[in-house]
């Protein structure tokens, strides 16, 4: 998979972090790289783990597009993204 | 990136149960690319994921206790693979038709029936000499013509038909009849008489006749002739058959001299035993017999196996003394009688006596008895 993140730090020289990265695409998708686990998986609500807290993401329609081991991919109508 | 994924062979879970978010990371954890996660309904959810995975995901849905209600293969790689499979099983069956076809086109087997003085392997040799064997075209072989030749290969054929079923070549035959009359003309056998006799009643079926009633015939007299001579004078040879009835003598001897020698057992016997190996001797013993008069008894038995045959040989003898003895004649005469009796009876093998009696000759010491017995039978050997 095209790991966006690992491009723009070869890209800008960006120093390595090992937090987690992510972006929302015209709130129609949500790319993430360094998540722990999915904690919740419903159509209205996507939750998963990162390194010290959670994200939620809130919407309508939301399906993971791609999980892998260290990224994943929401797609749907998202309306909030919370980090606690 | 869509491509590749597109190209290979994945399966579409849809999966029922509860705690998927574990599920989810478990996978994950053995590094296993999900897709296209959608939640359903509560407990419902499907995904995309590669078939090499489909082990390990299937155990671990296992584990969690999670069914799979719906499963399906994608991907470019699984559709050629089953058109492939398609396509194979499509060819085989081309193949197999077209092998079907090919072999309805020759004669793979011949079968012959109706044979019974004709072997199967005459008919089937004259069948190759005519170009006809497994392997030929159908269409190649003329029937009609192929019956006609085998009537006038084989001569004790009357009646052929030959024809072709699936891949056989079916031969029916009849063989020609030739009654017993005609089977062996020209070598006939007479009929002889098995033995002496004098003739009681003949009466003629086949042939011509040698003898009349009241003749007296020796044994191998013929009786009946293996010809008949028709109205216009020719000799033609048949079976030459009779029922021919005589009374026939069987005749028992005995002897009886009035002084004679007599030779007895004393009870005294030496034995003597020899060994041989291989017929050559390896032991003989050398004793004397000091015995005047002896007769002896010998008798083999083998000490070992046949692979080292070594053969004991018992010599007995024994010791025998000789007396002179005179019987008088009248003194044994009924019962030499009565002996001579059972030795004729014995000769005629119970047949239906018809008379019997007998005659002494006596000269100079010497006294025959010469007891006959009259049965009437058949004198044709019916064999």
């Amino acid at each position: 998979m095209f790991n966006l993140f690992s491009e723009l730090k070869k890209e800008f020289n960006l120093p390595y972090v090992t937090e987690y990265n992510l972006v929302n695409i015209t709130g129609k998708a949500l790319y993430v790289e360094g998540h722990r686990g999915i904690m919740t998986l419903s159509k209205e609500l996507i939750s998963f783990r990162v390194k010290n807290g959670v994200v939620v993401v809130e919407g309508k329609s939301l399906c993971l597009k791609i999980l892998s081991e260290s990224t994943l991919c929401i797609e749907g109508k998202i309306k909030k993204t919370e980090v606690f | 990136m869509k491509i590749n994924f597109e190209l290979k062979h994945n399966i579409k879970y849809k999966i029922q149960g509860y705690n998927f978010e574990k599920l989810l990371n478990n996978l994950i954890k053995n590094k296993i690319k999900l897709k296209k996660i959608k939640k359903i309904d509560d407990n419902i959810v499907e995904f995309y994921s590669n078939k090499k995975n489909d082990k390990i995901i299937k155990n671990n849905l296992n584990k969690l206790n999670i069914k799979i209600i719906a499963q399906k293969d994608f991907g470019i790689l699984f559709f050629l693979r089953s058109i492939f499979f398609r396509f194979g099983l499509v060819s085989a069956g081309i193949i197999s038709i077209v092998f079907i076809l090919l072999s309805q086109m020759f004669v793979f087997k011949i079968e012959v029936y109706g044979n019974e003085k004709i072997t199967k392997q005459e008919v089937i040799s004259c069948l190759n000499e005519l170009g006809v064997n497994p392997f030929t075209l159908k269409n190649s072989i003329n029937t009609f013509e192929l019956e006609k030749s085998i009537i006038e290969k084989i001569p004790s054929i009357s009646l052929v038909s030959v024809m072709t079923k699936g891949t056989s070549l079916i031969v029916n035959l009849q063989e020609k009849v030739i009654n017993d009359e005609y089977q062996n003309v020209g070598s006939f056998e007479p009929l002889k008489a098995v033995s002496a006799g004098r003739i009681k009643s003949v009466k003629l079926i086949q042939g011509t006749l040698n003898v009349s009633v009241g003749d007296l015939v020796k044994e191998n007299d013929i009786l009946v002739y293996p010809y008949i001579i028709d109205s216009s004078g020719n000799k033609k040879s048949v079976k030459a058959e009779a029922e021919i009835v005589a009374e026939i003598w069987f005749e028992s001897r005995v002897t009886h001299y009035d002084e004679c020698i007599k030779t007895y057992e004393t009870g005294v016997t030496v034995e003597k035993n020899n060994l041989y190996f291989l017929d050559l001797p390896i032991y003989i013993d050398k004793r004397e017999i000091n015995l005047n008069q002896y007769e002896t008894k010998v008798s083999y038995s083998y000490l070992s196996s046949f692979l080292i045959p070594i053969k004991l040989e018992k010599v007995v003898y024994i010791e025998t003394i000789s007396k002179k003895e005179n019987v008088p004649f009248e003194e044994v005469k009924e019962t030499l009688i009565e002996q001579a009796r059972k030795e004729a009876y014995q000769k005629s093998e119970n047949k239906s006596v018809i008379d019997e009696y007998h005659t002494i000759i006596s000269n100079v010491g010497i006294n025959t008895i010469s007891y006959v017995v009259v049965v009437e039978d058949s004198i044709i050997n019916l064999q």
